[in-house]
């Protein structure tokens, strides 16, 4: 009832808000009249009484205000009230306005798109039937390092020992070649085990998934991408009749996956696979494999990680040579996922956080120094009677209407942001299709910029709560600002600059360890080459006939104008490469680790790699002859140290299932960074494809010279005139070592530009500070000047000023950034978190552009005439 | 010298108020002035605590108001106290009567 009565009462004042306080006054003027009266009867004579009554009243529109607060002129009229206010307010001063919503926009759009990026990534569960229950099982080294991939026959005993998983499954990924809709083209395709995709458990958008049957029946099916049945197939509604081929077979479609499922990622085409021989028999060295799992109800991920454990104990008891097999790991198939590019989004949460805050604190600071020339409104305000607690809420409702504006913005800045980091992202990043502004991101946007509206409202808050009102007005409204509250300010824009310097030392590691990186010598020359990687269909071409394809195709392209040398090889640098283990002769160590690599004989002209002894293949090496290789340096270094390698003889183990033919060394090459940049060079060693035909499918040819334009079009109408079977990805070399560097490149420049956006800001926070206190102090720089001080004396108390708050930042800024680049020494190269030369460096650039945006305000303190300031008081 | 209510103990104005309604309806004015003359002038209710505490008693519902003709025959507004004041007096008569003769043994006897 009494609440029924309360909330009534409340809204006829919300309702009615004129009447109510016409009543008011009406009550409130008969009570005048009536002690009026009243003093008349005492005697007194009209006037006076009146005159009386009214000094006993006091401020009428002192208590009339107390009255309506009371009366809870509610909330609800106070915040349209308020709202309207503000947005008066800030109409009154648009360049404020403006630069305040431009800061917010970038502060919260940022902070945004990296929500949404973070929200698709990292939060949002796999879009399987419980996500949660699916894990990767991995091997484990006698290091203790977590293999990726296992061997067949390690995966075999692993599934038929273990009880904690409702279905494991086995895959392996390959480009292979495809002709869809009379097209060839690499297509990813992966081999997967009868269980795969009930262990992810996918329905299918249309016909069916891969199911146990199809691996024992052996039938060539395939399942596909939604990615792939639009683009390479157009979308049909049903499944075609026209089979897929892929390599050498017809496969036949029967299933098609729903949108937005990329495991593993990139990965178009699904094939049922026994993993049948060789595989099954192969060494347990051979992990070319990938296992997931489902875990079983009731079965924990301890559990199933403690009985991996005892199981991969017990297999490797039986197995010692097994290299990679020595434990097993248990993992979240998300966390698998995510785990390659949590650092970065860590990195970017970091920067954004930080940038959010320098904008955050540019905004305080606007609104102090606002709030100190508002003194003199707000101290009237108060005077006249309304309570604090409504300035303070007056105060709030403006930070948070201009934060909501700039949130507005930031969020329309986040979506163009989602969109340019998904389609330019360098970083691979897992589930990039699914991000976006969705619901959940508008969500965490609101409450980003309401949060972000209380803080810096705040700031003028806390300056209302404790400066003195009485002696604002006292002092005629001139508010002088206070000590404290220039320090304050100072606080704020050292804040700002310290956070600018922890994200440039970031950005300057980054950037040193990027030139690190690229001044590293590839062991090839990448200019004036391109590279084409073929795959020839295994049926066509056996035995000879792929030696008869590339000798046709050389020789076409060598006579293209400028060509000065064609070769080819199994696997182009700054990819994958095939490990294996030799043993020399006369070298007890059998289990020696060497990649190798299969090239035709002008290889190592065409990429420019150096020839150090012995001589090069020729054309009397052939398959009838002896086995040749070439080996690089760091092979000769590891087993002929001291010696001269030419005429020495290994057998190369795992490159052959059955007879392994000794290897006789012809001479000696240099290293190439095959595995990248940031990589040592592997130990390794070359045979030449004409005695390996059987690696001859898959080659990649080298064109040195030429105009880059001229060879692709040669190679591509060469090869229709060929065979229109043979699938090409043409490309410079140039581009694939930009490519290998793009990742590292991309999170510099996200850094970058985090840096640079957060010294922008703290740049016009230092510039807005200044002007503000030039513009407060000077009647005091008028009476300094009249009193004799020099212009020069002036510009040195500005930009003393200046340098005792940047000196002061740059000292906090570094211990932070100091405490936290540890934290990013995974994505540092070459460079040690502490590098004092990036120190220094960021320093000078933060002093140097603070000392700039004060250059203006400290010529303006420098050019006040005295006498005209002092006389206009 | 006269005491100003308002710096009385908190709440006790709202308890003079209801206990002076608690005998008839009356305006704001007549309020203040009755208090005035019972306490002979010790108490003095100034009007900007007076009817904030007038307008928060009718919020809470202890007190009604209605618009009468006064004395004067001009419009002014009469309050009249709720059964739920009348409870609420009971209660914080009470309360007070204790507080009093706490304070008073404290007086005599410390």
């Amino acid at each position: 009832m009494r609440i029924l009565r309360k909330a009534m009462h409340r809204v006829r004042t919300l309702v009615r808000p004129r009447r109510v306080a016409r009543e008011l006054d009406e009550e409130l003027s008969f009570h005048l009249e009536m002690q009026t009266r009243w003093h008349e009867t005492q005697g007194l004579d009209r006037a006076t009484a009146h005159a009386l009554a009214t000094r006993e009243f006091g401020g009428s529109i002192r208590f009339r205000e107390a009255v309506l607060d009371t009366r809870g002129v509610t909330w609800a009229q106070d915040l349209t009230r308020d709202i309207r206010f503000a947005l008066r307010s800030y109409r009154r001063a648009p360049a404020f306005t403006a630069i305040a919503v431009l800061t917010l926009a970038l502060g919260i759009g940022t902070t945004t798109a990296a929500f949404s990026i973070i929200e698709a990534v990292l939060i949002r569960p796999l879009p399987y039937e419980q996500p949660d229950r699916i894990v990767t099982l991995t091997g484990r080294d006698s290091a203790g390092r977590d293999i990726a991939s296992v061997s067949v026959p390690t995966f075999d005993d692993w599934r038929d020992q273990s009880r904690s998983f409702s279905a494991i499954a086995l895959y392996a990924t390959a480009r292979r070649a495809v002709i869809a809709a009379g097209e060839a083209a690499h297509v990813e395709t992966a081999n997967v085990s009868g269980d795969y995709f009930r262990v992810l458990g996918v329905q299918p958008a249309l016909g069916r998934t891969l199911m146990a049957d199809d691996v024992a029946r052996g039938e060539p099916v395939v399942v596909v991408s939604h990615g792939f049945w639009t683009r390479a197939l157009g979308s049909p509604r049903t499944l075609p009749d026209t089979p897929l081929r892929i390599g050498a077979e017809a496969y036949r479609i029967v299933g098609v996956l729903p949108p937005g499922l990329e495991y593993p990622a990139g990965v178009d085409l699904f094939v049922p696979d026994p993993f049948a021989a060789p595989w099954r028999t192969a060494s347990r060295n051979n992990i070319n494999f990938n296992v997931i799992a489902r875990l079983a109800d009731g079965v924990t991920i301890d559990q199933a990680r403690s009985e991996m454990r005892a199981i991969a104990a017990r297999v490797h008891a039986a197995h010692p040579d097994d290299l990679y097999g020595v434990g097993a790991s248990v993992t979240t198939l998300q966390r698998r996922m995510v785990g390659p590019v949590e650092s970065y989004l860590r990195l970017l949460a970091g920067a954004v956080i930080a940038v959010l805050l320098v904008a955050c604190a540019n905004l305080a600071n606007a609104n102090l120094a606002r709030g100190a020339v508002r003194g003199r409104e707000l101290a009237i305000r108060t005077a006249l009677g309304a309570g604090r607690w409504r300035l303070v809420r007056q105060l709030l409702v403006e930070g948070v209407a201009l934060s909501v504006s700039g949130g507005v913005a930031g969020v329309l800045l986040a979506w163009v942001l989602v969109r340019l980091v998904a389609r330019t992202s360098a970083v691979e990043l897992p589930r990039a299709g699914e991000i976006s502004v969705n619901g959940t991101v508008l969500v965490f946007a609101l409450a980003l910029s309401i949060g972000v509206g209380l803080i810096v409202g705040l700031a003028p808050v806390l300056q209302v709560g404790r400066s003195a009102l009485a002696a604002t007005i006292a002092a005629g409204g001139r508010s002088t600002g206070s000590r404290r509250r220039a320090a304050s300010r100072d606080v704020l824009i050292a804040t700002e600059l310290a956070l600018a310097i922890v994200l440039l030392v970031g950005a300057g590691l980054l950037i040193r360890s990027f030139h690190a990186v690229i001044s590293r010598d590839l062991g090839f020359t990448p200019d004036r080459a391109v590279a084409a990687e073929l795959s020839l269909p295994p049926t066509r071409y056996s035995g000879r006939h792929a030696s008869d394809f590339y000798a046709e195709l050389f020789s076409t392209l060598r006579a293209v104008p400028g060509v000065t040398a064609v070769g080819a090889t199994n696997s182009l640098p700054l990819g994958s490469g095939a490990m294996g283990f030799v043993a020399v002769e006369g070298q007890a160590d059998v289990g020696a680790g060497a990649g190798y690599r299969v090239v035709s004989d002008d290889y190592f002209r065409a990429m420019g790699i150096p020839l150090l002894r012995g001589r090069f293949f020729g054309p009397g090496d052939d398959s009838g002859t002896t086995r040749v290789t070439l080996v690089n340096r760091a092979m000769a270094e590891r087993f002929w140290p001291g010696q001269d390698p030419i005429g020495k003889r290994f057998k190369a183990k795992s490159m052959e299932w059955k007879d392994t033919p000794w290897l006789t060394v012809i001479g000696v090459v240099g290293n190439v960074r095959h595995w990248g940049l940031e990589q040592d060079a592997p130990v390794e060693h070359y045979v030449l494809y004409r005695q390996r035909p059987e690696f001859a499918l898959n080659m990649a040819v080298v064109v040195r010279g030429g105009n880059a334009a001229a060879v692709m079009a040669a190679v591509r109408e060469r090869l229709r005139a060929i065979d229109r079977d043979v699938p090409a990805d043409l490309g410079t070399l140039t581009a694939r070592v930009d490519r290998s560097l793009a990742e590292r490149r991309f999170v510099m420049s996200v850094l970058i530009a985090f840096g640079a956006l957060a010294l922008v800001l703290a740049a016009i926070g230092v510039y807005g500070v200044l002007s503000f206190s030039v513009a407060q102090r000077t009647r005091e720089i008028a009476v300094r000047m009249a009193l004799g001080a020099h212009r020069r004396g002036v510009l040195a108390l500005v930009v003393g000023h200046v340098l005792r708050v940047s000196v002061v930042s740059a000292a906090v800024g570094l211990l932070v950034a100091r405490s936290l680049s540890g934290l990013m020494s995974a994505l540092l190269f070459d460079v040690s978190p502490a590098d004092p030369r990036t120190y220094v460096v960021v320093v000078a650039v933060l002093i140097g552009v603070a000392l700039i945006a004060a250059y203006a305000p400290a010529r303006r303190a420098a050019a006040v005439d005295p006498m005209l300031t002092l006389r206009s008081e | 010298m006269p005491l100003p209510a308002d710096e009385l103990l908190q709440g006790t104005l709202d308890l003079l108020i209801l206990r002076t309604l608690s005998r008839e309806p009356m305006h704001g004015w007549a309020v203040s002035h009755r208090i005035q003359e019972i306490s002979k002038d010790a108490l003095r209710v100034n009007q900007g605590s007076l009817y904030p505490a007038l307008h928060r008693l009718e919020e809470e519902g202890l007190i009604e108001a209605e618009w009468g003709v006064s004395e004067l025959g001009r419009r002014a507004k009469f309050y009249e106290i709720t059964a739920a004041g009348r409870r609420q007096l009971a209660r914080e008569s009470a309360t007070w009567r204790k507080f009093a003769e706490a304070v008073q043994l404290v007086m005599q006897f410390a």
